[in-house]
C-alpha cells in the first residue's frame, strides 16, 4: 500500500470516534432522506392502489343527486341503448359492530358486468362459490390479510352495523391480487353482490353510480351524444378522469409529505456534506506534511477522494438499512393518518423501489464526494508552507461570503417574486420556499460575521481579552463551521416554523370547533355514506329525543354529495335555530343577510376552501343537479374538508332532492349545566330503538383535537429526527472544528491561560456560535411559518388561519441551538483542558 | 386480466353443467380458459343434482307454459339454427341459442330486483360462406331486473337486447332481434310443419341412469324471413330455422365424452335429427339417437342400430388447436340414404367460454341412394387438443 493511504489509514485508526462521526452522520443523512420517502411513498402508493383499483377502467361514469342512479337507467341503457361495456356500483362504508373505529368499504357489483372493469374476480374458488355470491344474500368477498386479521374463515360471518341495524355478512371467499403483489389496495374492502349491497343498505332500485368503458375516437363521439340524449335530466354523465380522486383526495396529504421529504433531503445532505468535509478539513496539517516530504497534491487529492469514498460507501450502506428500518416505524404513522382522514386501508406495506434506493446512494456518496473534493482541491493546491498555516483558509473564505452572500439575496428575491406569480401552484410555492431557505443560509455566514464584528467590542468590554479572542475565533473559523451552523439554522428554523404552522392550525381548529358546535347533545346515524342517503334516523326515535325534558331547541343535518357544475359536491343540509346559525364564522358577506337568504330563497353559504378551490364570491351562483341555480349567500370557515361544502337549508334541499331523512340530530340542553344529564337521559332512552351514535358537544370536540393532534404525529416524529441528525451534524463540526484548535490552545495555555479559562473559551466561543445561529434561525423560522401558512396551507387546503405567536417558542429555539452548540463544545474543552501543551506544541 | 379470465372461467364451469345435462360432455370442452386452474367441471356439478327436478318420465307437454322456464330443473335451452339466403344467392348460416341456468334450486326471498336465481347465457354466430367469414358472440346476464327472462303470454324471450317475441297471442311467428356492434340479424319465423316431440314422449334418455335425461321438443322447419346487416349492408334473406327446444337437471354418465349432433332439412320435405354420443373409448354409446320427420311431420324414431357414420374429413382449427371432423357419410340403409354432410366452410368454431364447432352444412345423396339435396347444421361438441 502506498504510503499516502497508509497515512490515511493511520489517521482513521487514531481518529477512530471522528471516522465513525463521519459515518454515523452519512448513514444519518442518508437514513433520513431513504425513510421518509420510503414511509411517503408506501404510504402513497397503497393509497393510490386502493383507488386505481377499485377505479378500474371505466372511462365514464353516471352519477346522481344523493339518492343515487335509478337502477332501472342500467336496464334501459344495456337494452334500449343495446350498451355493452357498463358496470353498475353501490359503493358504501359500514362500521364493525363489535368494534366502532373499524370501516369496511363495501364495493357492491354485478359480476357479469365486471370482467372489463376490474378485476375482483379472483375470490371463487369454485363453480359453487360463484353461486353462492350470487345466490345468497349477504355473502362477501374479503382480502386474506383482512380476514386473517379479523380472525375470519371461509363461510364466518362477520357483524355489521349498517345504519343502526347489525347485520351479518358472510365471507364466502378472499381476493386476493397477484398483479400487484400486494393485496393492501384491497384491506377493509368488502365485494358484494348488488343485490346483497342494495339490501345491506336499504338501497332498494337505486345505484351510486353507473360506469361505462367507452371506445376511442369517432366512436365514442357518436356514442357519447347518443348516451347524452338518452340520459334523463337528474344525472350526470362524466367522462372519468383517470387521476381526478386521486389528486383529490392526497392532495393536502401528498403536500404534507412532499414538504417533509424534501426537508429530509436538505437536512440530510447538509449532514453529509458536513461529516465528510470535517473529516477532510481537520487535517490539513496532515496534508501540508506530506506534501512537505514530496506527495504531490494530485496524490493526496486523490487518496482523500478514496477515503471519502469509502467511508461515504460504508455510511451509505448503513442508511439504506436504518433508513429502511425507520421506515417501517415511520408508516404505522403515515399509514394511520391516511386511514383516518380518507378511510382507505392504509398500507402498512413497504414498498421499497430501486429509484429511491439509487437516490439515497447518489445522495450518500455524491455529497460526500463533493464535501471532500472542495478541500482536496485546496490540499492539492496550496503550497506547503501555506497549508500549514490554520488562518489562510479563513481569509480565503472571508472574501468567499460576500460573493455568497449576494447569490443568497438574489435566491431570497427569486422566492418572493416566484410566490407572487405561481398563482395558485403548489410545486411552485415549495420551489420558492426552498430558494428561501438556501438564500438566507447563504447570507447568515455573512451575518454571523457582521455581528461578530459588533460583538467585538462589547465582548472584549466585558470579558475583557478573552471575550476579543471569543469573537475572532468564531469569525475565523466561518470557514470550518458555516455548513454545521446552515444546518443548525435550518433544523432550528424549520422546528421553529413547523411548530408555529401547527400551533397557529390547532388554535384555529380549537377555536372554530368549539365556535361551530353550538347544540350539547348530537345524534346520529353511524358511519357516514358517501354514496347512500338511506341511512337516516329513525323517524320515531328523533321525535322521542326532540320531546325529552331538558331539550330546549333541536338542529336537524343531512350530509349529502350532489353533482354540480364543480363536481360532486358535500351538501350539508341543515335546519337549525338562529342562535345555531349565527355560530357559522363567516369571513365574506353578512350573516344577518345570509340567515334571511338561508330561510327565504335558493341560496348556499360556501366554506373557505370551496370559495378558493372556486373562485367564487358572495353574489355568485352554483348549480347543482337537476338544474337548480344557489346564489352564494356568505363564505364561512370550516376545517373539516379540504375539498370545502355548501349549506342549505334542509327543507329546501328535501323537496329538490326528493331526501326527507336526516343523520344528524343535535339537541340544545336548557343550559350547559344540563349537558350530562341530557346525554345521560338519551343513553338511557336509546335501547331498543336503532344503534345510533351519541356524543357530546365535549366529546366531540376533544376528538377532533385528537384527531387532529394524531395528523400532526408524523410531522412530530419527522422535527425530532432532524433535530438530532442536526444535533449530531453540528457536534461533530464543532468537535473536529475544536479539535483542530488544539495546537492554538496549547500556545495560549503556555502562555500562561488557565485550565479553566481554556473552558470558558471554548464553552462561551461555541454557546455563542449556537446562539447566534438560534437568533439567525428565528426570522428564517418566522417566515417559514408565514409561509406554510399564507402560502402553502392555502393552496392546497385553501384554508386560512390567523398566525400565533408564541413568544417562548423563539426563546426554546435560540436555547435549543445553544444546547445543541455546548453539547458538541464539552468532549473537545474536556481533551483540551487535559492534554498538556508542551506535547501539542512538539509538532511545531 | 388474470382475473377476466377467470371470471370466465367459472362461468364456463358453471355453464358446462347445461352442456353436461344435454349430453355426455367432458371437461375437456371448457378447457379454453381452464387449464391448470384446478377445478374439473365433474367436480364443479357434483352434488348440485340436488334439489333440483329431473326428468325421469315420459313428459306430457302443456303449451304455451312449456314455451316458458322451467325453473325446476337446471339447466334449459331455446335453440335456433338456420341457414339463409339472400336475393342474390349470398349463403348465410345463423345460430343464436339462449340458455338458462339455475344458480341454485331456490333462494330466500329478497328484496333487491338484482336479486336472482337464473343466469342466462347468449351465443349468436353468423356464417358469411361467400367471404368465408365467421361471426360469433356471448353474453351473460343474470334474470334479475328484466335484464334476461321469459314470458309466455305473449311469448318474449330476450338476454338483453337480443330478443325472441310472439307477434300476438300465438306462438308463431316469432319476431327474431339480436346483434352486436355493426352486425345484427332480424327474422321473422313461422312454423310451416308441427312440433316434433323427442325420444320417448318427450323423455329424451341420455344413458341408462335413470334421471340422466332431458325433455325435449323441436320445430323442425321454420320459414325465416328477414334481413341481416353487416358492416354497412343491409342484406334481406329467407331461409329456414330448427328451433329446439330441451330442459333437465343431470349430466350423464362419466364414460362419455362428447357428441355429434346434425339437424337436417332435405329439399324433399323431410327433416333428419341425429345425435351421435361418443364414449372416451371412442365407442359409439348406444344411446346415441335421432328421427326422420316425414313431409307431413310424421316421426319415426332412428336408433344407433339403424345408422352408420363415417367422418370423411378433419379440419384443425388455427386458433385452438383442436382438430373437428368437419365433412361426414352418413348412411341409413333402411331408408336408402347414403349422404355426404359437409360444413359449407370449415371454420364455424365457437371458441368461447364454452368450446365447440357448430355451424351450416350442405347435404348431398350418393351412388344410387335415394336422390336428396338439403342443409342444415351440425354440432361438435367434446372434442379438444390430442
Amino acid at each position: 500500500m502506498q504510503l499516502i493511504h497508509l497515512a490515511g489509514l493511520r489517521y482513521l485508526q487514531r481518529h477512530l470516534w471522528l471516522t465513525i462521526l463521519a459515518i454515523v452522520g452519512v448513514a444519518l443523512g442518508v437514513a433520513v432522506v431513504v425513510s421518509i420517502d420510503l414511509a411517503n411513498q408506501s404510504a402513497l402508493k397503497s393509497f393510490e392502489q386502493a383507488s386505481s383499483a377499485l377505479q378500474g377502467r371505466a372511462t365514464h361514469r353516471i352519477s346522481a343527486g344523493p339518492m343515487g342512479v335509478d337502477e332501472q337507467l342500467f336496464r334501459d341503457l344495456r337494452i334500449k341503448l343495446g350498451l355493452r361495456t357498463l358496470a353498475p356500483v353501490i359503493e358504501a362504508y359500514a362500521t364493525s359492530r363489535d368494534d366502532a373505529g373499524v370501516r369496511f368499504h363495501v364495493f357492491g357489483v354485478d359480476s357479469l358486468s365486471e370482467g372489463e372493469f376490474r378485476d375482483l374476480g379472483s375470490g371463487f374458488n369454485s363453480g359453487d362459490d360463484f353461486n353462492e355470491f350470487l345466490t345468497e344474500p349477504f355473502s362477501a368477498l374479503m382480502s386474506k390479510t383482512t380476514a386473517q386479521r379479523r380472525g375470519l374463515n371461509k363461510g364466518d360471518k362477520l357483524w355489521l352495523n349498517v345504519n343502526g341495524a347489525h347485520v351479518a355478512v358472510t365471507i364466502i371467499g378472499f381476493i386476493e391480487n397477484a398483479e400487484h403483489g400486494q393485496a393492501t389496495w384491497l384491506e377493509q374492502l368488502l365485494v358484494m353482490d348488488i343485490a346483497s349491497a342494495q339490501e345491506l343498505f336499504s338501497f332498494y332500485g337505486r345505484l351510486s353510480r353507473i360506469e361505462l368503458i367507452l371506445p376511442e375516437g369517432e366512436e365514442r363521439q357518436a356514442l357519447l351524444s347518443q348516451i347524452e340524449e338518452f340520459l334523463p335530466d337528474d344525472v350526470a354523465f362524466h367522462e372519468v378522469d383517470r387521476n381526478a380522486g386521486l389528486t383529490q383526495l392526497t392532495s393536502a396529504f401528498r403536500t404534507n409529505l412532499t414538504a417533509m421529504s424534501l426537508l429530509a433531503l436538505l437536512v440530510g445532505g447538509f449532514i453529509i456534506y458536513n461529516s465528510i468535509a470535517f473529516s477532510v478539513i481537520q487535517r490539513r496539517s496532515l496534508f501540508a506534511s506530506l506534501r512537505a516530504i514530496g506527495v504531490t497534491g494530485k496524490e493526496i487529492a486523490g487518496s482523500v477522494l478514496v477515503e471519502a469514498l469509502v467511508l461515504a460507501m460504508i455510511g451509505t450502506v448503513f442508511g439504506l438499512v436504518l433508513g429502511v428500518l425507520l421506515a417501517n416505524g415511520l408508516l404505522g404513522l403515515v399509514g394511520r393518518t391516511v386511514s383516518e382522514l380518507y378511510g382507505a386501508g392504509g398500507g402498512q406495506q413497504l414498498h421499497v423501489d430501486s429509484l429511491l434506493i439509487i437516490k439515497g446512494t447518489l445522495l450518500g456518496l455524491g455529497i460526500s464526494l463533493l464535501a471532500a473534493f472542495l478541500p482536496a482541491r485546496e490540499a492539492m493546491n496550496t503550497l506547503p508552507r501555506l497549508a500549514l498555516q490554520y488562518s489562510a483558509a479563513e481569509e480565503k473564505t472571508r472574501a468567499y461570503l460576500s460573493y455568497w452572500a449576494a447569490v443568497g439575496v438574489g435566491s431570497m428575491l427569486a422566492a418572493l417574486l416566484l410566490i407572487l406569480l405561481s398563482g395558485k401552484s403548489l410545486v411552485l410555492s415549495f420551489v420558492a420556499l426552498f430558494l428561501w431557505v438556501i438564500g438566507y443560509v447563504l447570507i447568515a455566514p455573512q451575518l454571523i460575521a457582521w455581528i461578530a464584528k459588533r460583538l467585538h467590542s462589547v465582548l472584549g468590554r466585558l470579558f475583557g481579552l478573552l471575550g476579543g479572542m471569543v469573537v475572532q475565533g468564531i469569525h475565523r473559523s466561518l470557514s470550518r463551521s458555516k455548513i454545521a451552523l446552515a444546518a443548525l439554522i435550518i433544523a432550528v428554523a424549520t422546528t421553529l416554523g413547523v411548530t408555529m404552522m401547527i400551533d397557529s392550525f390547532r388554535s384555529a381548529v380549537t377555536d372554530w370547533i368549539g365556535h361551530s358546535l353550538q347544540a350539547n347533545v348530537y345524534v346520529s346515524v353511524p358511519g357516514h355514506n358517501k354514496q347512500i342517503k338511506f341511512s337516516a334516523l329513525d323517524i320515531h326515535l328523533v321525535q322521542q329525543l326532540e320531546e325529552m325534558a331538558l331539550v330546549r331547541t333541536t338542529s336537524e343535518g343531512r350530509r349529502a354529495w350532489i353533482e354540480s357544475e364543480y363536481g360532486e359536491v358535500e351538501v350539508l343540509a341543515i335546519n337549525v335555530p338562529r342562535e345555531g346559525f349565527m355560530s357559522f364564522h363567516v369571513l365574506q358577506g353578512d350573516i344577518e343577510q345570509a340567515w334571511q337568504d338561508f330561510q327565504h330563497s335558493d341560496s348556499v353559504m360556501i366554506s373557505e376552501s370551496f370559495a378558493y378551490r372556486h373562485q367564487l364570491n358572495v353574489g355568485d351562483g352554483i348549480t347543482l343537479s337537476g338544474g337548480h341555480h344557489m346564489q352564494v349567500s356568505a363564505v364561512f370557515r370550516d376545517y373539516a374538508t379540504e375539498q370545502g361544502k355548501l349549506v342549505m337549508q334542509r327543507d329546501r334541499y328535501a323537496r329538490y332532492w326528493q331526501d326527507d331523512g336526516i343523520d344528524t340530530l343535535g339537541l340544545y340542553a336548557l343550559s350547559d349545566h344540563d349537558e350530562m344529564p341530557l346525554m345521560r337521559d338519551v343513553e338511557a332512552l336509546l335501547p331498543g330503538h336503532q344503534a345510533v351514535s351519541v356524543s357530546s358537544r365535549t366529546s366531540i370536540q376533544e376528538n377532533t383535537i385528537s384527531v387532529f393532534d394524531r395528523t400532526f404525529a408524523i410531522t412530530d416524529v419527522l422535527r425530532l429526527l432532524t433535530l438530532i441528525v442536526a444535533i449530531v451534524g453540528i457536534l461533530s463540526a464543532l468537535m473536529a472544528l475544536q479539535l483542530e484548535r488544539a495546537r492554538e490552545f496549547a500556545l495560549l495555555r503556555s502562555t500562561g491561560m488557565t485550565i479553566k479559562q481554556v473552558w470558558t473559551l471554548v464553552i462561551v466561543e461555541t454557546g455563542l456560535m449556537g446562539g447566534l445561529a438560534g437568533v439567525l434561525a428565528i426570522p428564517l423560522g418566522l417566515s417559514i411559518s408565514m409561509m406554510l401558512i399564507y402560502v402553502i396551507n392555502r393552496r392546497s387546503f385553501g384554508w386560512s388561519m390567523e398566525p400565533l405567536l408564541d413568544p417562548l417558542q423563539l426563546l426554546s429555539a435560540v436555547l435549543l441551538a445553544v444546547v445543541a452548540a455546548l453539547a458538541a463544545a464539552i468532549y473537545p474543552a474536556y481533551r483540551m483542558s487535559k492534554t498538556s501543551p508542551a506535547l501539542v506544541l512538539r509538532g511545531e | 386480466m388474470v382475473n377476466k379470465v377467470k371470471l370466465r372461467h367459472l362461468i364456463a364451469i358453471a355453464l358446462s353443467v347445461i352442456i353436461l345435462s344435454w349430453a355426455v360432455f367432458h371437461e375437456s370442452a371448457v378447457t379454453p380458459l381452464d387449464e391448470g386452474e384446478g377445478t374439473t367441471v365433474a367436480e364443479a356439478i357434483s352434488g348440485e343434482e340436488a334439489g333440483y327436478q329431473r326428468a325421469f318420465e315420459p313428459y306430457t307437454f302443456s303449451f304455451p307454459q312449456d314455451h316458458g322456464a322451467h325453473p325446476a330443473f337446471r339447466t334449459e335451452w331455446w335453440y335456433f339454427t338456420g341457414n339463409l339466403m339472400s336475393e342474390a344467392q349470398r349463403r348465410f348460416g345463423y345460430q343464436l341459442t339462449i340458455f338458462r341456468i339455475a344458480l341454485a334450486p331456490e333462494i330466500a326471498e329478497r328484496e333487491s330486483a338484482w336479486a336472482s336465481r337464473n343466469l342466462y347465457m347468449g351465443h349468436l354466430a353468423l356464417s358469411d360462406v361467400e367471404n368465408e367469414r365467421f361471426y360469433r358472440f356471448e353474453r351473460f346476464s343474470r334474470d334479475g331486473l328484466g335484464l334476461a327472462g321469459v314470458e309466455i303470454e305473449p311469448f318474449k324471450l330476450w338476454l338483453e337486447d337480443w330478443q325472441v317475441l310472439s307477434t300476438d297471442q300465438s306462438f308463431f311467428p316469432l319476431n327474431m332481434r339480436v346483434g352486436d356492434g355493426d352486425i345484427s340479424i332480424e327474422l321473422r319465423l313461422d312454423a310451416s310443419k308441427p312440433m316434433v316431440i323427442q325420444g320417448d314422449r318427450g323423455l329424451s334418455q341420455k344413458s341408462t341412469m335413470p334421471g340422466n335425461a332431458s325433455h325435449y321438443y323441436s320445430y323442425t322447419r321454420l320459414q325465416s324471413q328477414g334481413h341481416i346487416k353487416l358492416k354497412n349492408q343491409t342484406i334481406p334473406v329467407n331461409g329456414q330455422s330448427w328451433l329446439d327446444r330441451e330442459w333437465s337437471t343431470s349430466p350423464l354418465g362419466e364414460d362419455q365424452r362428447g357428441w355429434d349432433w346434425f339437424a337436417l332439412q332435405f329439399e324433399d320435405g323431410r327433416e333428419l335429427m341425429y345425435y351421435q354420443l361418443r364414449r372416451k373409448n371412442g365407442e359409439v354409446d348406444s344411446f346415441s339417437s335421432g328421427v326422420l320427420v316425414s313431409i307431413n311431420g310424421e316421426v319415426e324414431k332412428i336408433t344407433a342400430s339403424q345408422i352408420e357414420l363415417m367422418v370423411e374429413e378433419h379440419w384443425e382449427s388455427a386458433e385452438s388447436g383442436v382438430r373437428y371432423p368437419v365433412r361426414w357419410r352418413m348412411r341409413l340403409p333402411e331408408h336408402n340414404l347414403d349422404l355426404k354432410i359437409e360444413a359449407v366452410m370449415p371454420n364455424q368454431e365457437m371458441n368461447l367460454s364454452v368450446r365447440y364447432w357448430e355451424g351450416a352444412v350442405d347435404i348431398q345423396s350418393l351412388g344410387d341412394s335415394v336422390r336428396v339435396r338439403g342443409r342444415g347444421y351440425m354440432e361438435l361438441a367434446g372434442y379438444r387438443l390430442p
